[in-house]
């Protein structure tokens, strides 16, 4: 059964916003090629760290909404430790209280940023 | 004074404070809203206990596995001077 995931990484700073969308691709084909489907793609951009990743004070961030198997979240997540771009990466499970407070129109809730396409959609 | 429960004279216990997120009816607690999480968290980046923060338990628990998730990520220090 699909479990709905949701993933946050950080890539290296320096990248360039074309090296950055490669990336990204990169990262949604590894959900899509283990026959997960990425819903919703934000590029969040560059943000202070709270502490020193790999002596870099910042970090380009990037959130992926996705619903796959298991092993495909698994993999996706070796395949963040492998990469040497992605300095620090999160995946978490979206339980039904985090489902219902994304449907839920929220006062505070931040803007929806524009969507990165995701490739193979 | 109306009747309250009797109390020990030493001891007094503070007004109860109310759940601010109990009174936004917030469903969750996100792991990306720092702003928030850092009304939270200590001067040293540590979890304000219930105690001080005054949220309920059902909140509580939600913010604890929040700014846990913030830290991993980087959006909130696990230690700041």
């Amino acid at each position: 059964m699909k479990t709905d995931y949701e993933v946050t990484y950080i890539l290296r700073p320096q990248f360039e916003e074309a090296e950055v969308t490669e990336r990204m691709n990169a990262i949604a084909g590894v959900v899509t090629t283990n026959g997960g489907d990425v819903k919703n793609s934000e590029l969040l951009g560059k943000k202070r760290l709270a502490y020193e990743i790999a002596d870099l004070r910042e970090g380009i961030y990037v959130v992926m909404g996705f619903t796959a198997e298991a092993p495909a979240a698994k993999e996706l997540e070796r395949q963040l430790r492998l990469n040497e771009d992605v300095l620090r990466s999160l995946v978490i499970k979206l339980d039904k209280r985090a489902l219902a407070a994304a449907a839920a129109p929220q006062p505070v809730a931040a803007a929806p940023a524009p969507a990165i396409a995701a490739p193979r959609a | 004074m109306a009747a309250k429960p009797k109390r020990a004279t030493k001891e007094r216990r503070p007004k109860r404070k109310p759940c601010s997120f109990c009174a936004e009816k917030v469903l969750d607690i996100n792991y990306k809203d720092v702003g928030r999480l850092r009304k939270y968290i200590s001067e040293r980046g540590k979890i304000l206990p219930r105690r001080i923060s005054g949220n309920c338990a059902k909140h509580q628990r939600l913010l604890t596995v929040a700014v846990k998730r913030a830290r991993v990520i980087a959006f909130l220090p696990f230690v700041a001077e």
